[in-house]
């Protein structure tokens, strides 16, 4: 479904992705993890175009997509979830979930993205009225992915979903994660906590100084010994 | 539960339900005594100063939508308001033009200009987008100067003729002037209501709480931005026009830095993102130099008085609270969120 080939990004002088390959298949929870400052995130900038990438190409569903403008990623299906979650703290929870559908224009359509939503997240549904900056941070990134969903994706970027959680609600949103990929939708994952994302995933591919260093099934890479002892914290 | 109970308590919620609940009649008195005020007060520097509120309530409407909505901080809106008085005086002088077509293109060119305007804040925010607003204020100023045989210069315009509607002149002593204000000032207002409600709004909004999570809404945040710019370009236009013929003369000094910090403070003292507060933000600053002639000289120390006590006391705006009235939800999502319930009941049972 989405596909990356030899992807450069430089800001400045800086050589931030040398060259990354990757291939998502539809109906998979593909994860992407790695340290601080090691691309991941700039890698979903480049994807999505908010960072401008220096060669190589992206591809979604067979379309190229590299260097499409950001705004553009909603009409071919393509949703996010920023880090840091950025749900517009002066806005109710309805008004978030409806900027998240702001590029569907048919009305039942939103109506049923909103029922799924609240189906996911019944907790968004008591909080509907409350402006989205006096939620909890579980319930504001619950509101990020929940908005992410509202325009109907077909795949869903989530940054960081567990950042700043407390551990309950890092398992309560990890769950939520799959349930979202058993209605259909095709997740990239990006994460520090690896534990929690390659026990989510179908794949991962491991990102270290801007390059693929390991690619594969979730749980071999959870098994092999060097992401054991560099991620995991084990061995 | 006890919170609710506390917000229904509070006088701000009573005070809003009871507006809501009596809105119409509040909106036909209010009507009936704006329609009535020339025929109780025939006063002729009462009605000028109160036209001169409205005039200076668009401007707050105008530079609202950049500043109160979207989050751009101009000043140097005076520009806009000096484009739309010029352009609108001078079709009007030297064309023969009569006022609408006059005020018209005056909101054309404003608009225009806005597009060149809104081009940087592309790439600027903050400060530096109010530094680039300020010098384009200042360029407007020295091109109304120094552009002589269009402008006439340092001289300016004068004898801008008054607005007339089937031949009968309308001007401030039979009263025309002050009902073509504020009619025009309500066209304005309904238009602000419903853009601030509508999808646009909700965008411009976005923009204003954060502007890459806007992008990832796939709102296009270069458009909007340019949009913002240009009603508000517009809009300040119009009332530029009106201050035209309300003054009958306008020179590049009419529209110095004193009046984009005018129309600045009016949408802060009144409460940004707010449209009730534009019009009492207008009001007192417009009211205050008047009834405070008795001080003389000293009377813009008063003013510059209350709007450090303002940022002080209440930084959000006068009127600048939060509606504690429960957020009303559009009917499809209340029959969404009632299935959904009656489901999860059934599930239950």
């Amino acid at each position: 479904m989405l596909k990356i080939t030899d992807l450069n990004t430089h800001y400045g002088p800086i050589h931030a992705l040398k060259g990354v390959d990757m291939e998502i298949g539809k109906g998979e929870v593909v994860s992407l993890i790695g340290s601080n400052g090691a691309g991941k995130s700039t890698l979903l900038n480049t994807i999505v175009g908010i960072a401008r990438s220096s060669g190589g190409r992206v591809e979604f569903m067979g379309k190229e997509i590299t260097n499409s403008p950001p705004h553009t990623m909603t009409k071919l299906g393509i949703s996010i979830s920023p880090e840091g979650r950025e749900v517009f703290p002066a806005l109710t929870v309805e008004e978030n979930l409806r900027l998240g559908a702001y590029t569907v224009n048919d009305k039942k359509k939103i109506a049923d993205s909103y029922e799924r939503v609240y189906q996911i997240f019944p907790r968004l549904k008591e909080r509907i009225r409350q402006s989205a900056g006096t939620l909890s941070g579980g319930e504001q990134q619950m509101l990020a992915i929940g908005r992410a969903l509202m325009c109907g994706p077909e795949l869903l970027l989530l940054d960081e979903p567990s950042l700043g959680l407390a551990p309950n609600f890092v398992l309560l949103i990890f769950d939520l994660i799959k349930e979202i990929n058993r209605q259909g939708v095709t997740i990239l994952l990006i994460e520090q906590n690896a534990n929690m994302a390659l026990s989510a995933s179908n794949r991962a591919y491991v990102l270290e100084n801007g390059k693929v260093t390991m690619s594969g099934d979730a749980k071999e890479i959870a098994n092999d010994p060097r992401i054991k002892k560099a991620y995991l914290g084990l061995g | 539960m006890t919170n609710t109970r506390m917000e229904k308590h509070s006088f701000l919620y009573q005070f809003e339900s009871v507006i809501s609940k009596n809105q119409k009649l509040l909106l036909i008195l209010l009507a009936a005594f704006l329609c009535l005020l020339p025929k109780g007060v025939n006063n002729q520097y009462f009605l000028t100063v109160i036209v001169k509120m409205a005039v200076y309530a668009m401007f707050g409407l105008g530079l609202n939508i950049l500043t109160g909505y979207t989050g751009l901080v101009s000043l140097g809106h005076a520009g806009f308001v000096a484009i739309g008085a010029y352009t609108a005086s001078l079709c009007a002088v030297k064309l023969g033009l009569s006022f609408f077509p006059s005020m018209l293109l005056g909101m054309v060119a404003a608009g225009l200009v806005g597009i060149l305007l809104g081009l940087p804040t592309l790439r600027l925010t903050g400060t530096y987008l109010s530094i680039v607003t300020l010098g384009f204020g200042e360029i407007i100023k020295m091109i109304a100067m120094n552009w002589s045989p269009v402008t006439n210069g340092t001289l300016g315009v004068k004898n801008i003729p008054k607005p007339a509607v089937f031949g009968m002149k309308l001007t401030i002593a039979n009263h025309g002037l002050y009902y073509l204000v504020m009619i025009i000032l309500v066209v304005c207002t309904v238009f602000c209501l419903v853009l601030v409600k509508s999808k646009t709004g909700r965008a411009l909004q976005a923009i204003k709480g954060d502007e890459l999570a806007s992008v990832m809404m796939g709102i296009n945040v270069t458009y909007y931005k340019i949009l913002a710019f240009v009603l508000s370009a517009c809009i300040c236009a119009a009332a530029g026009a009106l201050y035209a013929t309300l003054i009958g003369y306008v020179d590049p000094n009419t529209f110095n830095f004193d009046v984009s910090t005018l129309i600045l403070s009016i949408v802060i003292l009144g409460g940004m993102g707010t449209i009730r507060g534009m019009f009492l933000g207008a009001a007192i600053l417009i009211a205050l130099p008047e009834v405070s002639r008795f001080l003389m000289v000293y009377r813009f120390v008063l003013y510059g008085v209350i709007l450090v006590v303002m940022m002080r006391f209440r930084p959000q705006g006068i009127l600048g609270w939060k509606s504690q009235l429960p957020y009303k939800l559009s009917r499809q999502v209340m029959e969404r969120l009632k299935t959904a319930e009656t489901e999860e009941a059934g599930d239950n049972g």
